[in-house]
């Protein structure tokens, strides 16, 4: 029994541990985070609201000189009204490499939130992108 | 005398400049440049050369279609489309593949039945441009004109970061050496004013905005400025604010975001009105999209069109479709279609008499089971399609009642229609203003469907997100190449699509050329006026 519990503790002390890229959306009043997992879920956080997502696409593309562009289209179900059901994120890689700028349409009532995220988590993103 | 000598000689020369050049196209009723401070030029301008990609986007993919063979069909329609004045067709890429291309085309000519003569004079337009092949030669630079000369001038885009500052220069510097006697000239770059979204807009482009499918020209001197663009970047090349040329359209909800992938200009022959009304603008029009599969001669057919294809050439279709982008969305929109229960809804009886015999054909198959590869019980249903089988079944009937009970795919291409409206009003006013003699600016809506994932709503009102994820479901009609008075034409997999476009351009006396460019370039979001540059002219102000 006491070793079920151990295992249990230790287990979800590593999922807990086990973060996705994280993003922090925001416009001039509002801000979010969404971090994607892996290639099929993720979640989006309003203040002390989380909710989980299903990813439906998750598109990269890569031009003939490596230039990036990921759309990640996502499904939240189930958590009232705070966020859209169909939502997207799209991740532009700029001119020189390693600068991205993000978008995001998340939260209900609003447009699109520009992101910013570091480029480590980018090239965690980008190679979750490459296994979908 | 001496004096008069010198002053007409030296009058004789510099209308030799412009209309005794060599072999180089002039036509003597070539419009007059722009007076506005605008130096680009809508598409009824004729055309000095043409640059064609041999880089399809489908590089690798599961397609069997070979890469050139777009390229070709696309040369070849420019090539068929004149008679005399045939502009050059500058293609930069590889010493190899340029060959490659060049047999392709050849072979087409022969199978069109052309002689020797012919195809051997052809051939001889089409130069070559040592350099990396590349998709998009709309993009990285943009062709402008000399006010002086009327000649192009090229212009690189300096925010393009897709194709490297390298092969840009190559590209430029290899176009504008092709021919001494057609002169091409390479003016200053199109300076970087790339932010992103939400700054200031007089000083910050953002997304796709600066790129050459955004930077195009409207009649009366005016240009088309998408709202992804600042004001700044666009006075480089369409005159000052106060000169007040740019038309601003709402081009940002879309995944690229141009210009040329929803709005086009369309000359109109013959020329009865005066020269410079002679045209209509061609707007992406969804509801048209919808009104085209519903027509009565229409409405029965298959919806994929694969009439004239092999059994093999009509799975690799259907095929080459369900593996793209737009294919995702239709076979989304399928999901919940079965072609044989659609079948027995229309077969429903409607007499009581029918009914019955209906309800004793089920209890009959109820008691007797059907032998089904590894059934252990009674099946009544039919084996699940897959998507590429129901596209070859599906009709346009049946496509339009899965779009019509889609109610994200309808609210979407609602806003859309609602956008390009008031982008025609925002057009409609600019032009008569600037052209007060044309007494009636005429669009033409033309059949395009969108889908993309998420609307926001904002105060209670539905919106489609900017920066979004639109995008064509088909090959954009407007995304055309006009080559003298023919049209090419990206080719939808719907013929009452096609009907359409081809309807359209009948009615300005247009001649129309199909190419399929799903895989080449619809597949990479771009089609064929994205994959092309054609360099266009006028007459300057002032010579005859």
């Amino acid at each position: 029994m006491k070793y079920l519990i151990l295992s249990l503790f230790v287990s979800s002390l590593a999922s807990a541990s086990i973060l996705g890229p994280v993003l922090t959306c925001s416009n001039k009043k509002k801000s979010f985070t969404l971090e994607i997992n892996n290639p099929s879920e993720g979640s989006v956080k309003f203040k002390q609201t989380r909710c989980p997502f299903q990813i439906v696409e998750m598109e990269l593309n890569r031009n003939k000189v490596g230039q990036n562009n990921l759309n990640v289209n996502y499904v939240v179900k189930n958590c009232g009204d705070l966020f859209y059901e169909k939502s997207f994120l799209k991740i532009e890689e700029n001119d020189t490499k390693n600068e991205y700028i993000a978008y995001a349409l998340a939260l209900r009532g609003s447009q699109t939130f520009e992101c910013k995220t570091s480029s480590s988590d980018v090239q965690k993103l980008l190679k979750i992108a490459e296994k979908k | 005398m001496l004096k008069f000598f010198l002053a007409s000689g030296f009058l004789a020369l510099s209308t030799a400049s412009w209309s005794d050049s060599r072999n180089c196209i002039a036509k003597d009723n070539v419009q007059a440049c722009p007076n506005s401070g605008a130096t680009i030029l809508d598409e009824t301008y004729p055309t000095q050369a043409f640059v064609i990609s041999t880089q399809g986007y489908h590089t690798g993919s599961k397609t069997k279609e070979s890469e050139d063979k777009l390229p070709a069909d696309f040369i070849t329609s420019i090539i068929e489309s004149y008679a005399i004045d045939t502009p050059d067709i500058i293609v930069p890429t590889t010493s190899s593949e340029f060959q490659s291309l060049l047999k392709k085309v050849e072979e087409n000519l022969i199978k069109a039945n052309k002689s020797p003569e012919y195809i051997s004079q052809r051939l001889s337009l089409i130069k070559h441009v040592e350099n990396e092949s590349y998709t998009w030669q709309q993009d990285y630079f943009e062709s402008m004109i000399s006010p002086t000369t009327g000649r192009p001038v090229l212009r690189e885009v300096e925010s393009y970061g897709a194709f490297s500052s390298k092969n840009k220069n190559v590209a430029l510097i290899g176009l504008s050496g092709v021919s001494k006697e057609c002169p091409v000239e390479i003016g200053q770059p199109l300076k970087n004013f790339k932010g992103s979204f939400g700054e200031n807009n007089k000083t910050k482009s953002w997304g796709n905005g600066e790129m050459g499918g955004n930077i195009e020209g409207l009649p009366g001197g005016l240009c088309l400025s998408g709202n992804n663009q600042a004001q700044d970047f666009v006075s480089q090349y369409c005159g000052t604010t106060t000169q007040d040329n740019a038309v601003e359209v709402d081009v940002g909800w879309m995944t690229v975001g141009h210009v040329d992938e929803v709005i086009k200009v369309v000359p109109t022959f013959p020329k009865k009105l005066p020269n410079e009304c002679n045209f209509t603008i061609w707007v992406a029009s969804p509801d048209a999209g919808i009104a085209v599969l519903k027509q009565p001669e229409f409405i029965n057919q298959p919806f994929m069109d694969l009439k004239g294809l092999t059994r093999e050439e009509g799975a690799q279709k259907l095929n080459d479709i369900v593996n793209s982008k737009g294919g995702a969305e239709l076979c989304r929109l399928l999901s919940n279609f079965n072609s044989d229960a659609d079948k027995l809804k229309e077969n429903q009886p409607k007499t009581q008499e029918a009914k019955g015999a209906q309800i004793w054909k089920f209890l009959k198959n109820l008691l007797i089971p059907k032998a089904h590869a590894g059934a252990g019980v009674i099946v009544t249903g039919v084996e699940e399609e897959n998507c590429a089988d129901k596209l070859e079944n599906i009709t346009n009937r049946q496509m339009v009642e899965l779009m019509e009970q889609d109610p994200d795919f309808m609210l979407m291409n609602k806003l859309i229609q609602e956008k390009m409206e008031k982008n025609k009003a925002v057009m409609k006013e600019k032009l008569s203003s600037r052209l007060p003699q044309c007494k009636e600016i005429s669009f033409i809506d033309v059949p395009d469907l969108f889908y993309g994932h998420g609307i926001a709503e904002v105060n209670g009102k539905k919106e489609l997100a900017e920066p979004g994820n639109g995008r064509s479901l088909f090959p954009n009609p407007t995304n055309s190449v006009l080559a003298n008075e023919t049209m090419i034409v990206p080719q939808a997999p719907n013929q009452a699509f096609n009907s359409s476009v081809k309807e359209s351009l009948v009615k300005q006396g247009l001649k129309t050329s199909f190419v399929n460019t799903w895989n080449y370039a619809h597949a990479g979001d771009g089609n064929m006026h994205c994959s092309s540059h054609s360099l266009t002219y006028c007459k300057p102000i002032g010579q005859k």
